[in-house]
């Protein structure tokens, strides 16, 4: 299929928004181009569909399906606030826990890290010679 | 006091009757509206019930600056994008599974020939208005889904009524363009497709 260069608003035409003039010049351009000729087409089938997508309608069982919706989120949040301090309460616990053994962990790397370190270098050589005599 | 005010009044001392009324003048309108931005009625449906709900837990907190219709129509906006949102998620999820090897694909190539012409250009669209930019779709639909004034769309998106113009505009070219684009990638891979 040609290529159409020329840049029309395909909305505007369908919409009756182009002036007598402009209308009549791009019907002359349209009748001689397939390409604009199908797209002019896809925008017409768009403004089809938001015609007929305009005509939905709400089930007539949506207020009962919403009060239903409400009722659920009520249960729940009453739900949640019965458990609310036992979550809390345990959450903190598990947050004081984990930060304590974190913390020992650390404790515990860095204090043999820096023993290690404070000796000197015949001490070290010792320690090193003594595991290797083990061995 | 006009009647909305009454409603949104009556609802917040708790008349239930109230809000049945709301959701009965209302329910078709925002339906339109998330229908527009996910194109399955499912969804939307399940969207409208989202938007009634938040309308009626956040009922206390609506003050008089704006009326009922505005401030539902903000709630269903925000809602709709960010849906979609989690849709585009899904579809990135799906795609993926398209390539899974146990998938069973036998089902769309049985479909017949004017059929599938028919889900083509449906796809195009909703694929065209899914790719507009989040403002430019908003204001597209709730210009052309909801016959909106410029000046109500205006409100609802806290801008200017030229900058709704603007908008609308843009977002007609763009989706004239990007119908064009996606309904032609559709042809040649369905050509490619025919040859294999």
């Amino acid at each position: 299929m040609e290529r159409c260069e020329k840049k029309y608003s395909y909305f505007a035409y369908l919409e009756g928004a182009l002036t007598p003039s402009e209308r009549e010049a791009f019907e002359r351009h349209l009748s001689g181009c397939s390409r604009c000729q199908e797209n002019i087409f896809l925008v017409q089938e768009l403004l089809f569909k938001v015609e007929k997508d305009k005509t939905l309608t709400a089930s007539p069982y949506t207020l009962s399906r919403i009060m239903g919706r409400i009722e659920q989120n009520r249960i729940s949040e009453a739900r949640f606030r019965k458990w609310q301090p036992a979550i809390i309460s345990l959450v903190s616990i598990a947050a004081i826990v984990a930060g304590m053994l974190i913390g020992n962990y650390f404790y515990k790397n860095t204090a043999q890290y820096s023993s290690y370190l404070n000796l000197n270098e015949t001490q070290q050589e010792i320690i090193e010679l003594s595991l290797l005599d083990n061995n | 006091m006009n009647d909305d005010l009454l409603l949104v009044k009556r609802l917040q001392e708790g008349d239930e009757k109230a809000f049945a009324q709301i959701v009965d003048e209302y329910s078709n309108m925002v339906l339109r509206l998330a229908y527009g931005f996910v194109q399955d009625y499912q969804e939307a449906e399940d969207l409208m019930q989202e938007v009634f709900v938040a309308v009626y837990e956040n009922i206390a907190h609506f003050r008089n600056e704006s009326n009922l219709k505005t401030w539902i129509y903000r709630i269903a906006v925000n809602k709709s994008l960010n849906q979609q949102r989690k849709l585009k998620w899904k579809g990135w999820v799906s795609r993926i599974e398209d390539y899974l090897p146990w998938q069973n694909k036998t089902a769309e190539t049985a479909t017949p020939h004017s059929l599938l012409i028919q889900k083509e250009q449906a796809d195009a669209i909703e694929q065209a208005l899914q790719k507009l930019p989040p403002n430019q779709r908003t204001a597209f639909i709730l210009h052309k889904y909801d016959d909106l004034p410029q000046t109500e769309i205006a409100k609802i998106m806290n801008l200017s009524v030229p900058a709704v113009e603007s908008l609308i505009h843009r977002a007609k070219l763009n989706l004239q363009k990007l119908l064009v684009d996606v309904y032609t990638v559709e042809k040649k891979i369905e050509i490619s497709t025919k040859r294999i």
